[in-house]
């Protein structure tokens, strides 16, 4: 009795096998991809990352630097007091508010709110709130996000709010 | 009416559709390198290293050699290892 097998297998037929592994392999990392922009960090829960706004001597005193944080935009402020980093987005309407260095305050101008930059307290204008603080810690010469000081932050302002 | 059938015959055999099947398997290995770099590139990359133009830059050009590469697996299999399609017309 024969019992061997023949397995035969064209060119044509491992190409064709190949460049569906190669789309396969394509697929699972865009998949990958899509999943991590969704689920972008752990902060948005409360928990605390880790993630590098600059090296310290980037922001000199009174200087300030632009970051993304949990995809909102925020700013990062050199104080007399130290480092200080808040959420920018206005908690009136959603603008961005952003350094305003001969007034000393971090200002909104869609309606003239304006913030102290060391507490991100509303100073003056139509915000209802102050701006979000976020933790951040120096070390290693580097300035770290943490997490928001408000873990509910995120959820309390609109999806799009502040997403450059 | 009828139903015409597009059919491929045999796989072309001689020395280029060796070099092609050849290059196909070298391509492909390529494209699954550049699939990889691509992807682990954007999953491993942080937020403020993924914003810069430079990472983007980057993702670009990953993303148009995996085209050019693909483009070339494909004209290799259809010149290097197909015969002339032919068409069987069933009644």
């Amino acid at each position: 009795m024969e019992d061997k097998i023949t397995f035969t297998i064209t060119r044509r037929k491992l190409t064709e096998i190949f460049m569906g592994l190669v789309a396969l392999f394509f697929a699972g990392g865009a998949t990958a991809s899509i999943l991590k922009y969704l689920w972008p960090a752990t902060a948005a829960k409360g928990e605390s990352v880790e993630i590098k706004i600059a090296n310290a001597d980037e922001v000199p005193m009174g200087s300030v630097k632009k970051f993304m944080f949990n995809g909102k935009a925020s700013v990062l402020l050199h104080m007399p007091a130290g480092f200080r980093a808040f959420g920018s987005v206005c908690t009136h309407l959603g603008c961005i508010a952003y350094w305003k260095e001969d007034e000393n305050i971090l200002f909104c101008p869609c309606h003239l709110g304006k913030f102290d930059p060391n507490t991100g307290a509303v100073i003056s204008g139509p915000p209802p709130s102050p701006l979000p603080a976020i933790d951040i810690v120096v070390k290693d010469g580097a300035v770290f996000a943490l997490k928001w000081k408000d873990p509910n932050y995120v959820k309390t302002i609109s999806f799009y709010a502040g997403a450059a | 009416m009828h139903i015409e059938k597009i059919e491929y015959g045999h796989e072309k055999t001689g020395l280029w559709s060796q070099i092609a099947f050849a290059l196909i398997i070298l391509l492909t290995l390529a494209a699954v390198v550049i699939t990889g770099n691509l992807f682990w590139k954007i999953l491993s990359s942080d937020a403020p290293t993924a914003s810069t133009r430079t990472f983007i830059e980057d993702v670009g050009k990953l993303l148009a050699y995996l085209l050019f590469d693909l483009g070339a697996i494909i004209y290799l299999y259809v010149k290097g290892l197909l015969q002339d399609e032919y068409v069987t017309t069933l009644e």
